[in-house]
């Protein structure tokens, strides 16, 4: 098997590339060749370490869950990436994309949000670095996740709603890149996860994979043990998922799951299991699994979990599923809320909608495999979530407001 | 002197009224049509072009809708059509089927901005192979050594968005720009130009230094406006080709 991806012109396999129109063609090689000259470079490597400890607080915890251990039968870790400055793991990419957009002389940061997670961490290391910041919302979702477009408006971003389609995700980086197209020269697309055109989906992996690379550490200096059983993490985009699993992608023995989010069934547009349903299409210039009708138009998709739902899903995702290097699973929106309250009561800690989806998986994979080690990425936490679940699910679990 | 390439959205704003409006255009004496087959995320296109296709593909367009779309027209008239796209699309289909598909409808020449050379899917080939023009898009930025690289494609057609951005907004036909095209000329190419022309002003600008003019946004929005005034528009379309 190759994990060597991707290759010199973005594929990871048949998947990934950069399908751009000539506007964004000089523009994604100069990002390219940027982000090659800086990865290695001492200077930067640095200045990222330095914000990622004194900044985000990393390395961030890994935290043996033992309450749900006890009840599930199998070892709970919880790598918590909800504990970072801004709740999620999308501030690690956000601080590498964001110095390398200053280093090439860019003035504004322009992204894409759905949960608003991303678009918290953008317009954080926006401020931070001295950039402006724009942020494409679905309105949908900006019903829906008001404290963060608060925050995001706090931090000095401008938040522009978008109207179109169905209001989420999907639009959402459709208006981003043509706002985009306006203007390559003085903006900089922080793509919000492992997709887009080549180099975004490598780029964001790289900054993302501190993630898994102290998850790996943590646990041997924890546990004794080389390597976890199983590790688990949620899939809209994937970014969290690529962090957590890329050093272990080589590791044989790890059993790697990714959860993608059923919704509300498997009708089209209830649900965005991307990896599971979709097929080999086109979107926002890379090639992927996409949840798409027999002409190309990507199909309308559901989930509880607005930073879940994308008919498109990353190239190196794509590509590991093809080679059965990871499982992909799905879990539905019921599963998922039973799982935040779970995490909520039994250990403490209240969950992203998403994460919770990992949690949900981890919880059936522990009844089936007792006694193992399961690694769960959390990747983000609950608070944006709150209103959200008491207004829809709150009755059934005997609370209200 | 140069030619008028008019741009339509098929289906939009029905199916029937996007016919007529060809005709009207062909009438007023438009040289060659661009039929833009709709996408949801059509990524180079400005406000009017994505309202365009957003209500063309409401109405349930379809690919092979458009495919027949063009074979009536070259039913009806001599005159060369190319198909415009995006990615996600063509790739849906099948490049090789699409580029076939095309081939048998009476296309003479695909322009798929998403799709450049080196990212292409296949797309080159098949249509080297079927004997379908592949017309690649550059922008007068480009580097000089990709623009070597696509002069050298042995492809007749090239379009040149003349300015960058996207479709939609007014161009200035400067000095710069003249230049640029007279320059892709000289190497034998055919020069589409396009991007925010709209006047004949424009096009008489542009009269010595490419082979025909591409008026999209500028007709789109004529429909969008006054579906019904056709012979408003055949006259537009008169007064632009009179023009170069």
């Amino acid at each position: 098997m190759d994990y060597n991806v991707p290759n010199e012109n973005g594929f990871f396999g048949e998947y990934g590339g950069r399908f751009v129109p000539p506007q964004l063609e000089d523009v994604m090689k100069e990002i390219t060749e940027e982000y090659f000259k800086i990865k290695d470079n001492s200077d930067f490597l640095e200045e990222l370490q330095d914000l990622y400890e004194h900044y985000v607080g990393r390395p961030s915890p890994l935290f043996h869950a033992k309450n749900l251990s006890k009840k599930y039968g199998a070892e709970i870790y919880l790598k918590r990436e909800d504990l970072n400055h801004t709740g999620a793991h999308k501030i690690n990419h956000c601080l590498g994309e964001a110095l390398l957009a200053k280093k090439m002389g860019k003035k504004k940061l322009i992204a894409e949000t759905g949960a608003g997670q991303h678009g918290v961490a953008l317009a954080t290391a926006a401020a931070l670095v001295g950039l402006e910041c724009d942020i494409y919302m679905g309105e949908v979702d900006i019903a829906k996740e008001h404290p963060n477009v608060i925050r995001m408006k706090i931090l000095g971003a401008t938040v522009v709603p978008v109207k179109s389609g169905l209001k989420t995700l999907k639009e959402a980086v459709d208006e981003a890149f043509i706002a985009y197209l306006q203007d390559p020269v003085n903006q900089f697309y922080a793509i919000g996860s492992v997709v887009g055109p080549h180099p975004f989906p490598l780029m964001v992996r790289d900054f993302q994979s501190v993630v898994g690379k102290e998850a790996k550490a943590q646990f041997t200096t924890m546990t004794g043990k080389a390597l976890p059983d199983n590790i688990v993490a949620c899939v809209g985009g994937g970014s969290n998922a690529m962090g957590l699993f890329t050093p272990f992608i080589k590791e044989k023995n790890v059993n790697i799951y990714g959860v993608e989010p059923a919704g509300r069934g498997f009708k089209t547009g209830d649900h965005a299991c991307t990896l599971t349903y979709g097929t080999p299409g086109v979107i926002h210039g890379f090639k992927c699994y996409l949840l798409q009708d027999e002409e190309g138009e990507p199909s309308p998709v559901y989930s509880v979990a607005s930073g879940l739902d994308y008919p498109g899903v990353g190239p190196e995702h794509s590509y590991l599923k093809d080679i059965g290097r990871i499982n992909y699973d799905c879990i539905n929106d019921k599963e998922a809320i039973d799982a935040f309250f779970e995490l909520s009561r039994v250990e403490g800690i209240i969950p992203a909608i998403e994460s919770a989806h990992a949690v949900a998986f981890a919880l059936k994979l522990a009844k089936q495999r007792p006694g193992e080690s399961i690694l769960i990425n959390l990747s983000g936490r609950g608070d944006k979530d709150i209103d959200f679940v008491i207004d829809n699910y709150g009755k059934d679990y005997g609370i209200s407001r | 002197m140069n030619k008028i390439m008019t741009h339509f959205v098929v289906g939009f704003p029905t199916m029937e009224k996007s016919f007529a409006a060809v005709e009207a255009a062909i009438e007023g004496g438009a040289s060659f049509i661009e039929l833009q087959f709709p996408f949801s995320d059509p990524t180079a296109d400005g406000v009017l072009i994505q309202d365009a296709c957003a209500v063309a593909l409401e109405q349930g367009f379809r690919v092979a809708d458009g495919f027949d779309f063009v074979e009536k027209i070259r039913e009806k008239y001599i005159v060369p059509v190319f198909v415009m796209s995006y990615a996600g699309l063509v790739f849906a289909y099948g490049v090789e089927n699409f580029v076939k598909k095309a081939k048998s409808s009476g296309v003479s020449g695909l322009i798929v901005p998403d799709f450049p050379f080196d990212y292409d899917a296949g797309l080159y080939q098949a249509c080297r192979e079927s004997g379908v023009h592949a017309v690649a898009v550059v922008l007068p930025s480009i580097e000089e050594s990709r623009l070597e690289q696509i002069l050298s494609l042995d492809q007749r057609y090239i379009y040149v968005a003349i300015r960058a951005g996207i479709t939609g907004q007014e161009s200035q036909v400067s000095g710069e720009i003249t230049a640029f095209l007279q320059k892709i000329r000289r190497r034998g190419k055919f020069v589409l130009a396009g991007f925010g022309i709209s006047s004949p002003q424009q096009v008489a600008a542009l009269a010595t230094s490419c082979d025909a003019c591409v008026v999209g946004s500028a007709i789109v929005k004529r429909l969008t406006e006054s579906p019904d005034s056709l012979e408003e528009l055949k006259s537009f379309v008169k007064n632009l080709s009179v023009a170069g």
